[in-house]
């Protein structure tokens, strides 16, 4: 009964480390994708332009909004989510830092903020605050959370370099 | 109080580790087989009717599974529209693309209607009718006149019906004033209630029942309301909402109301009955921007003194948009503002007329401070108004007529009581404790003391909020278990829409029980696993919840302990609970286990579990004065909020924007949670600077800022808030001391920011937002410009 798009290429995408073939429509962003065709829910779709972060994943390192990039063009890139970031049921130190400070209130913001967060992170690891607000600025928190999100960035940013530091 | 182990600890959310993983889910997280998807034709015309409709191409489209209009539907669509958005019809397809492609091939005939989108414009003489043959402007239709008041008491005991709430002698009240300050025409622009998670839900009927998915703020509520509208009984209907992606109010369900926009429920839950399968009906961020808008009043005030600045007498008159009908309940909340609570103490003339008006705009909800934030705006800043009248300090003449402690709440409630005491107040320490903080007395320099280009300004404002409605149809319930390996489980629909309520009421139950927090599990997530829970509304889940909570857990321990007494021989108040067992207070050494205390169980039997229970059909006695069912204690939320602010003389931009939220809570029972509520005092600075409002085109009422680019919410870049929680104990109405915390940071915001913005240019500005046009006008910079649908 489904109405085929006449091209469903075959691509192969790389997430959270593993890399698997898909096909998909040439117009499915990469949110969709991650949401429907990965299971991958963490990310949330709350306005597909980009403007309030909520569907922000890692793409290469970079903090992305992944409602804002089509899926067919994320070939050969490494795709990171938030359900990435814990290995075997361990915290990454930012969602340590995010129960710590009490970082989630509806939690609806909170993969896509820790994802600005690590992105943040990995190019700048001793961020100061001010820096810290521009890497989140594209991210809405309607909690309006702010604060206590911002101690818990500069919270596992320290941790995060004593562990480098002790590595 | 007493020492406490888990109550007043900011120990982990209860739920925290989901939404931090992203395993958490939401309503549209869960998966489904063969999921069928919905998109909904809207009105494109602020008020017309459907002279004719043909749904035939749509229908034959292949993937379609079934196209809903007025004719096979009409609980849900009606032929008479009556704002852009308004629903016309929906399909329900294989996938969202089958969908869209069905919605253009609906063809409608529509017959286009006079409209009026603006508030003042809708009360004037010979407006358009928002709705054909029904007045626009409504007075609010329990209106009521208070008397006889009680000498010992200070309670009114009679309540009349009247054309306004009010009491005393309003006339009287003015001709033995000796300073009248008054001002007329206060607007709150029409904002919208906000959610990071739009609105939605998937419904699965599996045959026997249905199985709704959704966010919400009252599961059983909402469940009770769906179950009617679809017309199958409460059995049949399990209403799951493990998460809810915030909602301040705006996302409360009511589907029995068909203005109400709550329609995804009536649609996917509808669809799924017919079809058997799982609908998914949600909204985009631009169809959630054509539903749920609050705020949106007119507001007049004129306020007497004796010369020393006692507050006598009030009159206010309050009009407050509610779009295409939706909720008609705030404006009740504007006269917390007023005489009746917040400046109760020496008011002894009250006049408040309060109406709601319709418009062709989009539906109003309930939201965050339900009203108080617009009827606190227009009395502080003429509170602000009056204290330069009367050459006081702001402070000072807040101080001198602020509600205390046991001060009398005129609330006019129409469901409930004639009057009752403020259980608790600390305003005035509130205020000290900002002042100091922004060393007030040394930086609060008059207007006409600043120059230069950007002047910095401090405003304040105070605000009483309400914290649930004691009475009929206030109540909650709760169970509490206790298992043989000494862990406990929670039984409550409490929903956590972010305030934190799963974290705040385990806490309850670990602090009676004497167990860690840690072994307290929650069971929260549908309505068939749980007992009813009152809809988290007005701030009420840690007072009205709250008592259920700590009553079922004070319940379970009795049986514990009753169990364990007669197995050691002793009386009950002789032993207490542990982490390790049941011990004797007494003699630390004789004991049980709680695998001794419940005994053998085996696959055959044995006691399994102990099951404390509790109905809180509110109030409940601790609230009562001397067990008096006519003499109530009723919490609020109260304090101050100061704003420190920067203006540019010459653009009329606003910067350095600092909110201090200072609010007594009573206790805080678990800081952290507290002071992220007081951190959404940044509502009102987006109202306030981020021009935030309803900007509709005048000529075909299609809103023009439908999304976050254009509709903004503050980011991490466009304030600071500081939160300071003030613990003043003795509040007797909750059983640790807690009064409400949630809304009232919203509350203050609009006023403490116009008169910040008076104190920095001596510039009045009473029509929100404060844009940089409205300064400049103000300043006289450049031409004041009439702004239409503000």
């Amino acid at each position: 009964m489904k109405s085929e798009e006449p091209a469903t290429p075959t691509i192969r995408l790389t997430v959270n480390g593993e890399t698997r073939a898909l096909r998909v429509q040439p117009h499915w962003t990469l949110s969709r994708v991650l949401r429907r065709e990965f299971g991958l829910t963490g990310a949330k779709e709350a306005c597909g332009e980009g403007a309030c972060g909520a569907c922000t994943v890692l793409v290469d390192g970079v903090a992305t909004p992944s409602c804002m990039i089509l899926a067919v063009e994320q070939e050969g890139k490494s795709i990171v989510t938030i359900e990435g970031l814990s290995k075997n049921g361990v915290l990454h130190p930012l969602q340590e830092a995010w129960l710590e400070e009490y970082g989630a209130q509806c939690g609806f913001c909170s993969p896509g903020m820790i994802m600005s967060a690590l992105g943040l992170l990995v190019k700048t690891p001793d961020p100061d605050e001010e820096q810290i607000k521009e890497a989140l600025g594209g991210n809405l928190c309607i909690c309006s959370n702010y604060e206590h999100i911002i101690a818990a960035v500069k919270s596992a940013a320290r941790k995060m370099a004593k562990e480098a530091n002790h590595g | 109080m007493a020492d406490t182990t888990t109550v007043g600890k900011s120990v982990r959310q209860k739920d925290g580790r989901p939404r931090v993983t992203g395993q958490a889910r939401y309503y549209a997280d869960f998966a489904f087989k063969n999921l069928l998807m919905t998109r909904i034709l809207r009105c494109p015309y602020p008020a017309a009717g459907i002279a004719d409709m043909d749904v035939s191409q749509a229908e034959a489209l292949p993937g379609v599974r079934l196209v809903m209009t007025h004719r096979n539907y009409p609980g849900i669509f009606r032929p008479a529209l009556h704002y852009v958005g308004d629903l016309v019809a929906a399909v329900v397809a294989d996938d969202e693309d089958i969908a869209e492609e069905a919605l253009e091939l609906i063809r409608v005939e529509y017959v286009k209607k006079p409209f009026v989108l603006d508030l003042k414009e809708a009360i004037a003489p010979g407006a358009p009718q928002a709705f054909e043959g029904e007045d626009n402007c409504h007075d609010w239709e329990f209106h009521a006149f208070l008397s006889d008041r009680d000498p010992r008491t200070r309670l009114f005991k009679t309540k009349t019906p009247s054309d306004y709430n009010g009491f005393g002698d309003i006339e009287k009240g003015f001709a033995e004033a000796e300073v009248v300050v008054e001002q007329t025409g206060f607007r709150y622009a029409y904002c919208k209630s906000p959610a990071m998670e739009p609105r939605g839900c998937t419904a699965h009927f599996d045959g026997v029942k249905l199985q709704m998915y959704t966010h919400s703020q009252g599961l059983h509520d909402e469940k009770y309301c769906l179950a009617q509208a679809l017309g199958v009984g409460s059995d049949k209907v399990n209403l799951v909402s493990p998460f809810t992606g915030s909602s301040f109010g705006g996302k409360n369900a009511d589907v029995l109301n068909p203005n109400m926009p709550s329609h995804y429920l009536a649609i996917a839950g509808m669809a799924s009955l017919a079809l058997h399968l799982p609908v998914h009906c949600g909204y985009s961020r631009e169809e959630e921007m054509l539903c749920g808008w609050s705020r949106g009043t007119i507001t007049d005030v004129k306020i007497g003194f004796t010369k020393e600045g006692l507050l006598t007498a009030m009159d206010f008159s309050h009009w407050q948009e509610v779009g295409a009908s939706g909720d008609k309940y705030p404006p009740k909340n504007a006269m917390l503002a007023t005489g009746a609570v917040l400046y109760s103490r020496n008011c002894e003339h009250l006049r408040g007329k309060i109406r709601y008006v319709y418009t062709n705009r989009f539906a109003s909800v309930g939201w965050q401070g339900y009203g108080a934030p617009e009827g606190i705006f227009a009395v502080e800043t003429t509170m602000d108004m009056a204290a330069e009248r009367l050459g006081l300090d702001p402070l000072t003449l807040r101080k001198m007529n602020c509600m205390r402690t046991g001060d009398i709440d005129a609330g006019w409630d129409p469901l409930t009581y004639k009057s009752a005491y403020i259980s608790s107040s600390g305003i005035e320490e509130c205020l000290d404790v900002g002042a100091r903080h922004l060393d007030w007395e040394k930086t609060w320099r008059h207007p006409r003391h600043k120059t230069g280009r950007i002047r910095h300004g401090m405003g304040v404002a105070i605000f009483a909020m309400g914290a649930g409605r004691p009475g009929p149809g206030n109540s909650s319930e709760a169970m509490v278990k206790i298992f043989p390996d000494g862990t406990a489980a929670l039984v409550c629909a409490i929903a956590d829409i972010g305030q934190g309520q799963h974290t705040v009421q385990c806490q309850i139950v670990a602090e009676v029980l004497g167990l860690p927090y840690a072994k307290v599990g929650l069971v929260c997530h549908d309505t068939d696993s749980t007992p009813f829970a009152t809809l988290v509304s007005n701030s009420c889940g840690t007072w009205i919840q709250g008592w259920a909570t700590f009553e079922a857990a004070m319940d379970a321990k009795r049986q514990l302990l009753g169990l364990a007494a007669g197995k050691l021989g002793t009386t009950p108040e002789e032993l207490e609970i542990g982490e390790g067992g049941i011990r004797c207070i007494a003699a630390p050494g004789k004991g049980l286990t709680f695998k001794e205390a419940f005994g053998p169980i085996g696959h055959y039997g044995g006691r399994h579990e102990i099951i404390g229970a509790y109905v809180n059909d509110s109030p409940h006695p601790n609230c009562l004065r001397d067990g008096r069912k006519d003499e109530l204690y009723i919490p609020k939320e109260k304090g101050a909020q100061f704003i420190s602010l920067d203006v540019d003389t010459e653009t009329g931009m606003v910067a350095n924007v600092r909110v201090t939220m200072v609010q007594n809570v009573g206790r805080a029972l678990h800081p952290k949670i507290v002071e992220g509520q007081l951190l959404t005092a940044r509502h009102g600075v987006e109202h306030a600077v981020l021009a935030d409002e309803c900007i509709v085109d005048p000529r075909h009422g299609w809103l023009l800022n439908p999304n976050f680019i254009d509709y903004k919410h503050a980011t991490s870049m466009d304030c600071v808030v500081e939160p300071f929680v003030l613990e003043i104990p003795g509040d007797r109405s909750h059983p640790f001391g807690a009064t409400a915390c949630g809304e009232g940071a919203a509350c203050p915001t609009l006023a403490a920011f116009s008169n910040a913005i008076y104190n920095a240019i001596g510039v009045r500005l009473i029509e929100t937002p404060f844009t940089p046009a409205r300064i400049l006008a103000g300043l006289g910079k450049i031409q004041a410009k009439g702004r239409k649908n503000a």
